[in-house]
């Protein structure tokens, strides 16, 4: 059941991912002026950008109540289920003091401090009972939900302040957080498989570091300051020209750090495994190929809606496979050194 | 029937039609405090830098809102036809000229590249892409469209992203954009009841009923503050 209700989870996100870059690419960030509601309603008029950037919100509420769903279950799993009222309280604590402190910063245009106090608080009192959980699905459960509540404020302040870059890409961010969680939480009970995970780690990192690469273009509106390829304005890294052009430029040249280290860990994972985890290994370069394509095509489409969106879900995807082989696999155990040699 | 009758009959159909047409007349207020243009960010090409220039969202002076589509937008008829002249969309110096302005449903709307750098002209009708296309330089071939559809077009180049640019487009012809004084006036209403829509890209949109009556002109004035929330 809660490995079933992660998966449900994480396509979720998938969606939610998906659904936040319609939204950031038709333009509709700003459709609905007030936050958690549109125009005032739980339910505005589903029409143009608000419908956009409203199902974005139905779903990311739908996620949510999946996460609280799977804390719910796991901690009745661990035997801990007063704990189950008390991350009740802290979570409507967190939306409480949001939901008031966003009402008022629209109205009065000030955020209050008492607010912010109170979505603290029950982020603390979130953690402490993430700390108190026994069984290890139980944290990760307490932590995604920690998360996604943490990713809907984001959502919130996006609204509030009218699009700050750095918000947007914390957003994004978290959301790719709380994808891996779910995932983790899906295959966590799956056996592991005995595989090498350092250059695993590294990829999935270097991946993660591409990802907020990607969204810093985006928000920063660098993603169309070089439009000849491969090279920028007939240069590999062309000088004297504004940061902006080489934040494009590090993003286009990481592309292949990571595919250079995706190829290596996929390879060297899908020669020492079977079943799943070679295919989710050699599925890797390929869909970092095809992210290759997409980013390409994103630049000659002067930013067309379907592949602008497509790049955003490979990249979640890749994340995702490289997590989900993360959670299956585990170290070698270490090898007995030889305590000199025999008499 | 001789041509001079069919004459007289057609001028009695037609100039008391005429003579009933009316204005719908105003202003639009800016009572809060006017937010200090900011800087664009326009560095990131070497030709649009060239100019330093401000955000030109919210033009407000001497309490009044420039750059502010006013328009009928219920209790109106469709126009006969669509009006002959096009509507020119230019990109000049990394900046869609003019900001605002309007078109009628069938109408064409004819974009122009000003600039020898590459704008991609991305326009919008609420989340919908209506077209995106790619102009090289100034002699790129202007790009034609013809109005399909009522509601806000707005128009964004991805290359430099804080080009912006809006067509108001309405079935009715009834509509207008405030000038620097703030002031509108909608010509060739007939009498009768009508909702009338203002429309600012930060500040969003305002309603008011009128009646218009034949022989005087109907007054309509809106008001911001400041504080509204809305939008492009």
């Amino acid at each position: 059941m809660i490995r079933r209700l992660a998966a449900a989870a994480a396509v979720l996100a998938f969606i939610l991912i998906v659904a936040g870059g319609v939204v950031t690419n038709t333009d509709s960030g700003l459709a609905c002026p007030d936050w958690p509601t549109c125009f005032g309603s739980a339910m505005p008029r589903m029409v143009g950008n608000v419908a956009v950037e409203h199902t974005h919100r139905l779903i990311a509420a739908a996620v949510g109540l999946c996460s609280v769903a799977l804390v719910v279950l796991t901690l009745r799993r661990a035997l801990q289920g007063a704990l189950v009222f008390a991350v009740a309280g802290f979570s409507a604590l967190v939306l409480g003091g949001a939901f008031w402190a966003g009402h008022v910063k629209h109205v009065s245009d000030e955020l209050p401090w008492l607010g912010v106090v109170l979505v603290a608080a029950g982020f603390a009192g979130c953690a402490w009972v993430a700390a108190r959980a026994r069984d290890s699905g139980a944290k990760l459960a307490a932590f995604a939900l920690m998360v996604v509540m943490f990713q809907g404020l984001l959502g919130g302040l996006t609204v509030l302040y009218r699009l700050p870059t750095l918000v947007l890409v914390m957003h994004l961010g978290t959301s790719m957080l709380f994808l891996s969680l779910t995932v983790v939480l899906a295959v966590n009970e799956a056996p592991r498989v005995t595989a090498p995970r350092g250059l695993l780690w590294l990829t999935t990192a270097a991946l993660y570091v591409q990802i907020l690469l990607g969204a810093t273009v985006r928000h920063t509106g660098a993603g169309l300051v070089c439009v000849d390829l491969p090279f920028c304005r007939g240069a590999i890294w062309p000088a004297g020209v504004h940061p902006m052009v080489h934040l494009h430029m590090a993003h286009r040249a990481f592309a292949f750090v990571v595919l250079g280290l995706v190829c290596w860990s996929s390879l060297r994972l899908a020669r020492s495994s079977r079943g799943l985890i070679r295919a989710l290994a050699l599925t890797a370069p390929a869909l970092v190929l095809v992210q290759i394509a997409l980013g390409v095509l994103t630049i000659t489409t002067f930013k067309d809606l379907v592949p602008l969106t497509a790049h955003l879900l490979v990249a979640a995807l890749l994340l995702a496979d490289h997590v989900a082989l993360l959670a299956m696999t585990r170290e070698p155990a270490p090898v007995p050194l030889a305590l000199g040699a025999p008499a | 029937m001789t041509c001079s009758r069919l004459i007289a009959v057609a001028a009695a159909l037609i100039i008391p039609a005429a003579a009933m047409a009316e204005t719908i007349e105003g202003e639009v207020d800016f009572t809060g405090k006017a937010p200090t243009p900011g800087k664009l960010h326009r560095e990131a090409d070497p030709f649009c830098a060239k100019k330093t220039m401000t955000d030109p969202s919210v033009l407000a002076k001497n309490g009044k809102l420039e750059n502010v589509w006013v328009h009928v937008s219920k209790g109106a008829k469709e126009a006969a036809k669509p009006p002959s002249e096009t509507v020119e969309m230019d990109q000049k110096d990394c900046m869609y000229d003019p900001r605002m302005t309007t078109a009628v449903v069938g109408q064409k709307i004819i974009a122009r590249n000003g600039d020898p750098v590459l704008h991609n002209v991305h326009t919008y009708l609420g989340a919908t892409t209506l077209f995106n296309k790619g102009m090289p330089n100034d002699k790129a071939a202007p790009i034609e469209y013809v109005a399909k559809e009522e509601g806000m077009m707005k128009w964004k180049c991805d290359v430099h992203p804080w080009m912006r640019g809006y067509i108001g487009i309405t079935k009715s012809g009834l509509q207008a954009v405030t000038k620097s004084d703030g002031a509108f006036k909608i010509d060739n209403v007939p009498p009768g009841k009508y909702t009338v829509e203002s429309w600012h890209e930060k500040y969003g949109t305002k309603t008011q009923e009128v009646t218009v009556e034949a022989g005087k002109p109907a007054k309509v004035n809106f008001k911001y503050d400041g504080t509204e929330k809305g939008g492009a």
